[in-house]
């Protein structure tokens, strides 16, 4: 990233390879709409392209995760104001019915971390799916490690119990 | 003896394998005895082999051609930034502009400069211009056959700093050989600003002894007594022997005569 931030573009090329698959599944768990993921995982490249210069060093990880998060919490925003109807839940809820079928085990987890309300959704997924540690999750949302790790065992803890309901019913 | 609030609490990293060697331990008797603990280690167990079972989704290969569209864009906008803004702009740009600055200020200066020489000149052309004039029209108007334009004709060298001698010479015969008394005084007041002339003075000295009119004679013994003619004396003198010379006339000269010497 060093390279890029300094002007080079061709190094975006590897930074690519590397994060675009991580930061579209972070997105399709949060979001389940493909079309839209892709859409959100082009910005953050386009992003991290336009803000290379405030790229002061540090894990890159975090930076361009963070990058991912402020984006989809900006797609998330604009998704209420226009959908007055329908909740976003709803709407992957409908979703979820056309794969259940499919694969039964990945809709229930999908299930309960629907849940889930964003914040914690979004912590889960980083930490249990995306496997990013606490330390750097922290950076990531402006916390400390202490306090992350304690909210996503509890989140855990509550998802376990959602997890089981959703399974036995 | 463990608490099963302490289990619960360090579930997760006992399941990462996060803790030292003896706390899991401690941990994985208390379970085996503890069916509650059991339960509840066995479902986050399975929550959490699902999280790392959820298989990865593949996005599209839209994203990659999009990507790389992208990427060119940018890069082709970063060249032109490039292109754009080389290192030295500021400073070139500045010199660019002090001298087109200078350029536009010496133009103004050479405009103005040209401008006034151009108008001092057309001002001489035209001063000489009605001076020229002048001349002419005296000229012409001098061999008029009324007197009052004659003497109007006189009165416009009064304008002439440096007259002519054909100017002068045509004062000089009105002076002589006007039939017109006022004509020949008008021309004599005109010729008395003319003495440093050598043309005008012998001529005033001629006229005193040619003149009968005593009126003219009286101006031009004043003029030549005020530039201190001595030539003059030798007429002056012939005056007063003269006897047809008025007593008035004879006056003036012994005034005159007192003067000269």
């Amino acid at each position: 990233m060093q390279t890029v931030s300094e002007g080079n573009l061709d190094a975006m090329t590897y930074i690519f390879e590397r994060y675009n698959v991580r930061l579209f599944n972070f997105y399709f768990q949060m979001v389940n709409d493909k079309d839209v993921c892709e859409d959100l995982t082009q910005n953050v490249f386009l992003k991290v392209i336009r803000y290379k210069h405030s790229y002061k060093g540090g894990k890159f990880a975090s930076w361009i995760f963070k990058i991912a998060r402020n984006l989809f919490y900006d797609h998330y925003q604009q998704q209420k104001k226009t959908q007055d109807f329908e909740s976003i839940e709803d709407v992957v809820g409908e979703l979820d019915e056309d794969t259940t079928e499919k694969e039964e085990e990945i809709s229930h987890i999908k299930k309960a971390l629907n849940s889930l309300n964003t914040k914690d959704r979004e912590l889960i997924v980083m930490n249990r799916i995306e496997g990013i540690k606490y330390d750097q999750i922290a950076e990531i949302v402006g916390s400390n490690t202490v306090a992350v790790k304690t909210k996503i065992h509890r989140i855990i803890k509550k998802l376990r119990i959602n997890y089981f309901e959703t399974l036995a019913s | 003896m463990i608490h099963c609030k302490y289990i619960e609490n360090n579930m997760v990293d006992y399941i990462d394998r996060a803790l030292s060697a003896k706390e899991s331990e401690s941990i994985k008797n208390h379970i085996t005895a503890c069916t509650t603990c059991k339960k509840a280690f066995d479902k986050t167990s399975i929550l959490m082999n699902s999280f790392a079972n959820e298989p990865s989704v593949q996005p599209s290969a839209k994203l990659k051609t999009s990507f790389e569209q992208l990427l060119a864009e940018e890069k082709a906008k970063q060249t032109k930034v490039i292109a754009l803004t080389p290192k030295k702009s500021s400073f070139k740009s500045f010199l660019q502009i002090a001298a087109s600055v200078a350029i536009l200020f010496t133009g103004y200066l050479i405009g103005g400069y040209q401008e006034s020489q151009n108008s001092k000149q057309e001002l001489m052309a035209f001063q000489n211009e009605k001076k020229q004039l002048k001349e002419n029209m005296m000229l012409a108007m001098i061999d008029n056959s009324s007197p009052s334009k004659r003497i109007k004709a006189i009165n416009y060298t009064e304008e002439l700093t440096t007259p002519n001698t054909k100017i002068l010479q045509a004062l000089i015969e009105r002076m002589q050989q006007d039939s017109n008394s006022n004509v020949r005084l008008s021309a004599a007041e005109a010729l008395s600003k003319f003495t440093d002339s050598e043309l005008v003075r012998t001529s005033l000295i001629e006229t005193l002894t040619t003149e009968k009119d005593p009126s003219i004679q009286i101006e031009i013994i004043q003029i030549l007594v005020d530039i201190q003619e001595k030539r003059a004396l030798a007429p002056m003198r012939k005056l007063l022997e003269q006897p047809e010379s008025p007593d008035y006339l004879k006056t003036q000269v012994h005034i005159g005569i007192a003067h000269l010497i």
